[in-house]
């Protein structure tokens, strides 16, 4: 019986994985990983997705130079629906992955703000900026507060 | 606009250079007369340095084929054998110089030889950027220094240039006599006798008529090996970004641990680049008589193949991480294109009121057409790694027939580990590569597949 992690909530991964920038990390690939499925199956071949997938891989980016040891130690999150999946469910699944991903940063500036450099806060308002950049792509609309 | 471009120096440049540098030695022997027998010696000693530089070019282009006895092997065409010729030729009566150039006579016949020898040996420096001490290629261009059909056109420039050297020949001797004449010389320089070199040279011409083209570029474009960043305007930037990425894309399959993460960036090249390139073509008005969908569409393919190729290598993991070189290059490409080239966002129009300016169009389509042979480099990558059991891959991925492949997957697969990726993964990628190094050419006249899943497209 196969667990996939997408079928669990934010609060279980973040749970099960803890909620630092790993985490982030993480779920920032899995969103990457649920765009290039939908760029796969997506009938319109909208390159503007492309544009998010760039995004979010400068976004990792930024976390590993953020926190090097990233480079290292990645986690990879059950990356499904399986390629065979509708456009609606890769969009959802990313989507939910960038949701999370950004209420994660949001927590860890919350948290950890207070002990980051100022380079530290500038990397990861920059992740924040490609995240909800990538969220704009998929969804057509900004990021909610 | 583009007055102030920097360009990069191109070996045919050089020579070119040093063709006008010839002729106007040649003018200035034909309008002013030797002035002292000092001058005179520098003239002549000047023309035979000229002609050594020649020779040690000629020696440089055929060192790959050159045994330690000096005979060719690997060539059985006409054109290589008069080569030898004049290499022997330009031996015989070339003598390089071993005196300061800058030592006067600015403005004479000596200085404008003494410029064009520097000019042919800048050009054989710009040759053995390319090779290293061994003769190893250091590029992926230096391949067509060991084509003999792509080597010819250096080979005919060098037969070109000896004739134009021997053009002065008269003049010089005649301006010695002159000078004899006039003033009681000692001893007058002697002057190579070239005439035979030019029937050589003339043969290596006659020769060269018949011989085979070659469909790479010319080696009079190469470059030098590892060019220094122009950064002054976006699209030379992008270009040699480009260019660095490739050269090392070409390393990567003899380096030890390559990092599947910088695989993965170079996905991510293909990804950007051609996204970019579809953006930028659709942004611009089609050309008349060819459907935007025909132009468009070998690059939708090409995009497709590497969108798949990062799917399938982003849950893979290597110990190795990515080379902080490639990911900056390619950030730096991402943001350039984001500003030269951008992709629009889905709710805008499709096309601004100003299209792109042509330059710039070439610039972002040109950043795409190193992505074959990076394809085809990169999957020589991902085979050693997958050979030396380096490329890893969550258990949590695997389906249950592969987890039940080997005996241990399932306990790497309760416990969230990592195993050794299994075959068939190495195999769909493998096969995404091939199809991704056949580039552009392969699909432009494919029919347009009716499905626009992957499968489709790698059936046809």
């Amino acid at each position: 019986v196969s667990h996939r992690d997408w079928d669990e909530t934010t609060d279980e991964v973040v749970q099960r994985l803890g909620s630092g920038l790993e985490t982030t990390w993480s779920l920032l690939e899995a969103a990457e990983y649920s765009t290039l499925s939908l760029s796969l199956v997506d009938p319109s071949g909208d390159v503007g997705l492309s544009a998010a997938v760039a995004d979010l891989m400068e976004a990792r980016s930024e976390l590993e130079w953020i926190r090097p040891e990233l480079q290292f130690a990645q986690r990879a999150l059950d990356l499904s629906p399986d390629g065979d999946g509708s456009p609606d469910e890769h969009r959802t699944a990313a989507v939910t992955y960038l949701e999370s991903s950004l209420q994660l940063i949001r927590t860890v500036l919350r948290d950890e703000g207070g002990s980051m450099s100022l380079q530290e806060m500038a990397g990861l308002a920059r992740v924040i900026t490609l995240a909800s950049g990538a969220y704009t792509r998929m969804t057509g609309r900004l990021v909610t507060p | 606009v583009t007055a102030s471009r920097q360009e990069h120096v191109r070996y045919g440049d050089l020579l070119a250079m040093a063709s006008a540098s010839l002729a106007q030695a040649r003018t200035e022997l034909y309008r002013s007369p030797l002035g002292s027998s000092e001058q005179a010696r520098a003239t002549a000693a000047a023309y035979r340095d000229l002609l050594a530089a020649l020779g040690e070019q000629l020696r440089r282009l055929y060192r790959p084929q050159l045994g330690m006895d000096d005979s060719l092997h690997g060539t059985t065409h006409l054109r290589d054998g008069a080569a030898m010729a004049l290499l022997a030729e330009l031996e015989a009566v070339g003598k390089a110089a071993d005196w300061d150039h800058k030592a006067g006579f600015t403005e004479s016949a000596a200085a404008s030889l003494a410029r064009a020898a520097r000019e042919v040996r800048a050009a054989t420096d710009v040759i053995a950027t390319h090779v290293d001490v061994a003769g190893t290629p250091r590029t992926p261009d230096a391949s067509r220094l060991f084509d003999p059909n792509v080597r010819g056109d250096a080979v005919l420039a060098l037969a070109g240039l000896s004739i134009d050297a021997h053009r002065l020949h008269g003049s010089l001797e005649l301006r010695l006599h002159e000078l004899a004449q006039q003033k009681p010389v000692r001893a007058l320089p002697s002057v190579p006798d070239t005439e035979a070199l030019v029937e050589i040279a003339e043969g290596v011409l006659i020769a060269s008529r018949d011989a085979p083209s070659s469909d790479s570029p010319p080696l009079l474009s190469l470059g030098l090996a590892r060019p220094p960043l122009r950064r002054d305007h976006a699209a030379d930037e992008l270009s040699d970004r480009i260019a660095r990425l490739r050269r090392i894309a070409w390393e990567l399959p003899d380096r030890d641990h390559v990092g599947v993460a910088t695989l993965s960036d170079y996905a991510a090249l293909g990804v950007i680049t051609h996204a970019h390139a579809i953006a930028t073509l659709t942004s611009v008005a089609p050309e008349d008589g060819v459907p935007r969908a025909q132009v468009l569409e070998p690059y939708r393919n090409a995009h497709r193949q590497w969108l798949s190729i990062r799917q399938q290598l982003l849950p893979m993991r290597t110990a190795t991480p990515a080379m902080q070189g490639v990911r900056a290059d390619l950030l730096a490409v991402k943001r350039i294109l984001e500003v030269i080239a951008p992709i629009p966002a889905a709710a805008s129009s499709p096309r601004s009121a100003v299209g792109p300016a042509s330059a710039t169009v070439g610039a972002v389509l040109e950043a795409t057409r190193p992505m074959p042979e990076i394809a085809g480099w990169n999957g020589k990558v991902i085979e050693r790694l997958a050979a030396n059991d380096e490329l890893m891959i969550r258990a949590r991925a695997l389906s249950g027939d592969e987890l039940s492949e080997r005996a241990e997957f399932a306990a790497i697969f309760l416990a969230n580990g990592y195993v050794a990726t299994p075959r068939l993964f190495i195999d769909d990628l493998g096969h995404a590569y091939r199809l991704a190094s056949e580039g552009l050419r392969s699909t432009r006249t494919a029919p347009v597949p009716q499905s626009p899943s992957l499968s489709a497209v790698a059936q046809t």
